[in-house]
């Protein structure tokens, strides 16, 4: 996966924010709060060990979501030690990158289509390996707990 | 049908069709199509023996029921419904060849040549002749093939009356699947995957023995070829579509579903399609309208190819909400288009969030 230097990203996340619209900055807030909302949630309430050993039992996993125009947020969670956290852009290397506009993000954010339907479809942008995995993850998220986003 | 298409369009097209079988020929096949096959070309329905309202799945001891309307046809009546109907509805303008097969074409030339030796001129011609294509093989087309198994059995009427159309998956089948679908007054039970012919036959007695089909009486057995995956590229044949006045339809230019084996919708709707290129009323690069949909569908399958069967089969239908997603879609037969959102949309949603 070809990779932005750390300083390269770090410019572009600047520039990213300076160029933004009040109601830009408005609406990335939401959307961060909502990623936040979810490693919550999932910390709560997902068996992490369980989950752990059906999915990736051998490595920790770094998901990145990005949606287009709205690349400069922490969107995206880390899978390490038996916790989840937020996923920080400038620190953490992705093992997988799931990508889509933001239309297709608020369409699944309304629950007006499905995680499952989105990827079939081909509306998502997928890279990385291994990546039917990391897809269930997501999916979990976005059908399980889908419902925090409406909170 | 791209035959019937252009005769009802235009009166002064000469038509040969140049058709391997007899006119009482019958192929045995799963044969179901989808409702909006049915929509789309309604003398189909004259074809149906028996409609299904759902369709189970399954896999080792999961079972699962699924809302689809599917028609079970049988393929010899629906051969003699087109036929009927093109020479009857276009008062006898189009001529057929039975028991022939095209030996040689020549795309540059635009002449075939027939197995009686005769060869003809033609100003477009349209290769609807299965996976070996012979038109296919002359431009250059390689055929991914699978083996399918057929068998037509009579079952006693009790049991033939419960008999729901079924859909197997089974650990030892990658790519494929076990079918048992009822057709009025018989079962037909099939099998296809992606392993070699002889080992397809081995696992189908297997299969058939060990689900207490062998109690029925086979009244037909055969085997026959279909592509294995979606291969078509538009932008190549659109090119020769132009140049060679030369159209690949239905199993010839794979047009089949890659993950339920479907090809008689395909079939029909390039076939019409074909003639609309021909008479003007399509751009070579857009044909076929579904590309888009069979090009996502053969991604999946790839995209699952390393999973085994087992693994993909469970990770899909652990989770009721997405099984419904995914067999909604492949009997969709095609993509939605993408919601794009006003701006004023877009505020009112973040303000819910």
């Amino acid at each position: 996966m070809s990779r932005l230097t750390k300083i390269e990203r770090a410019l572009l996340q600047q520039e990213q924010q300076q160029n933004d619209s009040l109601f830009e900055r408005e609406k990335k807030k939401r959307v961060q709060l909502v990623f936040n909302k979810m490693v919550t949630r999932i910390n709560q309430e997902i068996d992490l060990d369980k989950f752990k050993k059906t999915y990736f039992p051998d490595e920790d996993r770094t998901l990145e979501f990005l949606i287009e125009g709205m690349e400069d947020l922490d969107t995206g969670f880390v899978f390490e030690g038996g916790r989840v956290r937020t996923i920080e852009r400038l620190k953490d290397e992705p093992t997988v990158r799931f990508k889509c506009t933001e239309d297709v993000f608020l369409q699944l954010a309304t629950q007006e289509i499905s995680f499952a339907s989105a990827f079939l479809y081909g509306w998502l942008d997928i890279t990385g390996e291994n990546y039917m995995r990391d897809y269930e993850i997501f999916k979990r998220m976005f059908n399980k707990y889908g419902h925090i986003l409406k909170e | 049908m791209a035959a019937k298409t252009i005769l009802d369009a235009s009166s002064d097209k000469s038509i040969l069709i140049i058709d391997r079988n007899g006119p009482t020929y019958d192929k045995p096949c799963g044969g179901g199509v989808p409702q909006e096959c049915i929509d789309e070309f309604p003398f189909v329905g004259k074809s149906t023996c028996h409609t299904t309202s759902e369709i189970i799945v399954s896999h080792r001891d999961i079972r699962k029921h699924f809302p689809v309307k599917m028609h079970m046809i049988k393929r010899n009546n629906m051969r003699t419904t087109m036929l009927t109907m093109l020479i009857r509805d276009t008062g006898f303008s189009c001529d057929v060849l039975f028991n022939s097969i095209v030996n040689h074409v020549d795309i540059y030339n635009k002449t075939i040549t027939v197995n009686n030796g005769i060869t003809i001129h033609y100003d477009w011609i349209i290769g609807a002749d299965g996976v070996n294509s012979v038109i296919g093989k002359a431009l250059g087309f390689k055929y991914p093939k699978a083996i399918v198994m057929v068998t037509s059995n009579q079952s006693p009427e009790e049991v033939q009356r419960n008999i729901r159309s079924e859909i197997l998956f089974l650990d030892d089948l990658p790519g494929g699947y076990f079918w048992i679908f009822p057709k009025g007054d018989h079962v037909n039970i099939g099998m296809g995957g992606d392993v070699p012919g002889r080992k397809l036959k081995e696992m189908f007695e297997h299969h058939f023995r060990k689900l207490g089909c062998n109690e029925f009486h086979t009244v037909g057995r055969s085997a026959h070829l279909i592509p294995s995956g979606y291969r078509y590229l538009p932008r190549f044949f659109s090119s020769l579509i132009k140049s060679r006045h030369v159209i690949l339809c239905g199993d010839a230019a794979t047009f089949v579903n890659p993950m339920t084996e479907e090809g008689i919708y395909y079939a029909l709707k390039s076939g019409k399609e074909a003639a609309e290129v021909i008479l003007g009323n399509r751009t070579p690069k857009d044909y076929p309208s579904f590309h888009a949909y069979l090009k996502r569908v053969q991604k999946i399958r790839y995209e699952i190819k390393d999973l085994n069967i087992e693994k993909s089969f469970e990770r899909i239908f652990m989770d009721d909400n997405t099984a419904h997603d995914t067999v909604k879609f492949l009997f969709s037969h095609s993509i939605p288009d993408q919601k794009t959102y006003s701006e004023e949309e877009k505020n009112h949603i973040y303000n819910t969030l």
